[in-house]
């Protein structure tokens, strides 16, 4: 044990004999683990927000559809699902997509009845609309910063309606963390909605709450009573949304993986080179080492024990500069790779969370890089004859 | 007698600290969780997919609101379309 621990103690040394090489090699495995950690926070945070946005919605979603597109459905088929047996309430939604400002920035409009919310809400800077035609609109921060928005601020007419156009007040703004997708959100009255889409008495879904245990019946006789209807309707129920959705963020994960599997697979050459193929002084060491009695266990031991540290370093110094990525310069540039349409700087709280598993993970994939990269050239070297190793 | 191998160990075990902290630092806010709570009652659960706006298709930002990516073309020879935002449904 003794012996085993001398061994342990030259490789510590031995990282330190070659200082520019141990850097290299760190900053190698720190150049890939780094993105990779902060890609896997993020990947992890989104997730978990797709997840909320499930779990805290609707129990069923009744949409239209007609020539396999969607279509709005009447309002007054609320009412017609409100009286099915087991239906708590039906809140009918409008979502929409509108340009505004010379920029032509994106944003999505959400008409929402307010009537069952109380006015002090926590997610919301300022104050939640009054139900009505007024325009009052809640807005998102990443459209609040593009178009230089504030409590209290006013938008002339951005839409064309055959009723008349109104000016519209920003009375507030959400709260940068309470989700991704409120970035781009107006979120406004079913009515003022309706207005500025210039569609009454239509909605893009109908959301069904249901009494505990009566989803799947309602379901069923949402369709069996609307079946010869037009519009068809669609019913996606919370289940069938929980399946859906992480699949697009999954297949986004995916190619990030994919990428960073090149990656660390270059990162091990990388090592290779500066461990040994490209640096002659090591080889020399070990032909010396095995010249004074050294076996190659031994060495391979030594080797492993300064892979081993430099690993551990580049591992720890990724997770501390993972987190200030995340936490101080939120998600800078990389936000970008997960969810389409952000800035280089995004314009809301980037969802992350680092999870002990993946990042215990990363630590061995760090361990198996260098590792990889180090033992195999020291074998190479230790099994070499002496006097060819330290030529 | 060299200080340098315990030098660089304590170096190791500073870091390794710091990535616990780090890690400890950069957890969970309660508070943001009643938020997140609110916002999705109140617009009745949106988004989920992988934009943060309506701009490329619905079923990007909400796979709810659209069942088919507006991108998708059907099986074509030798593959399919991809949607560029990589989402559900895309071939």
């Amino acid at each position: 044990m003794r012996t085993l621990l001398e061994i342990a103690r030259t490789g510590v040394a031995a990282a330190l004999l070659h200082p520019a090489r141990s850097l290299v090699t760190v900053a190698a495995v720190l150049a890939v683990l780094l993105p990779y950690l902060v890609g896997l926070g993020i990947s992890t945070g989104v997730r978990n927000a797709a997840n909320a946005a499930v779990s805290h919605g609707a129990d069923l979603y009744v949409s239209g559809e007609q020539l396999g597109r969607p279509v709005p459905i009447p309002r007054t088929v609320a009412t017609e699902i409100a009286s099915i047996p087991g239906v708590e309430r039906v809140v009918p939604r409008i979502v929409g997509r509108i340009e505004l400002g010379k920029e032509r920035v994106s944003a999505v409009v959400v008409g929402v009845p307010v009537e069952q919310f109380p006015a002090g809400v926590e997610c919301i800077e300022g104050r939640l609309y009054a139900s009505g035609p007024r325009n009052e609109l809640v807005v998102g921060t990443d459209l609040a910063r593009k178009l230089n928005l504030k409590v209290g601020s006013y938008l002339p007419p951005f839409y064309h309606s055959r009723q008349g156009e109104r000016v519209s007040e920003v009375v507030g703004i959400f709260r940068s963390d309470v989700s991704p997708w409120q970035a781009r959100l107006i979120v406004t009255s079913f009515e003022t909605a309706a207005h500025i889409f210039d569609q009454p008495g239509l909605a893009t879904d109908l959301l069904v709450y249901c009494r505990p245990g009566y989803e799947g019946e309602v379901r069923q006789a949402i369709l069996r009573t609307t079946a010869d209807r037009q519009p068809r309707l669609r019913v996606v129920a919370r289940e069938d949304a929980a399946a859906l959705i992480p699949e697009g963020l999954r297949q986004r994960e995916g190619v990030f993986t994919l990428l960073f599997t090149v990656a660390f697979a270059v990162a091990i050459l990388v090592v290779l080179v500066t461990s040994g193929f490209g640096l002659a002084e090591r080889r020399r060491e070990v032909g010396i080492l095995k010249a004074t009695g050294w076996q190659t266990d031994e060495l391979l031991l030594r080797s492993l024990v300064e892979s081993l540290l430099l690993a551990v370093m580049a591992w720890a110094a990724a997770v501390v500069l993972a987190v200030v990525w995340l936490k101080a310069f939120n998600g800078y540039w990389i936000a970008g790779v997960f969810l389409a349409g952000v800035d280089r700087e995004p314009g809301f709280r980037v969802p992350f969370r680092l999870t002990p598993v993946p990042v215990l993970l990363a630590g061995l994939v760090a361990v198996v890089v260098v590792a990889a990269g180090s033992l195999y050239s020291t074998w190479r070297s230790a099994t070499a004859p002496p006097r060819e190793a330290m030529r | 007698m060299n200080r340098g191998p315990a030098i660089l160990l304590a170096l190791t075990a500073a870091l390794v600290a710091g990535a616990g902290v780090a890690l400890a630092v950069a957890g969970d806010d309660p508070t943001a969780d009643e938020q997140v709570s609110e916002f999705h009652r109140l617009v009745g659960g949106l988004g989920g997919g992988p934009a943060i706006d309506l701009s490329r298709c619905e079923a990007a930002f909400d796979p709810r609101l659209c069942r088919h990516c507006a991108h998708e073309t059907g099986p074509v020879p030798a593959g399919g379309s991809f949607c560029p935002h990589a989402h559900a449904h895309s071939p």
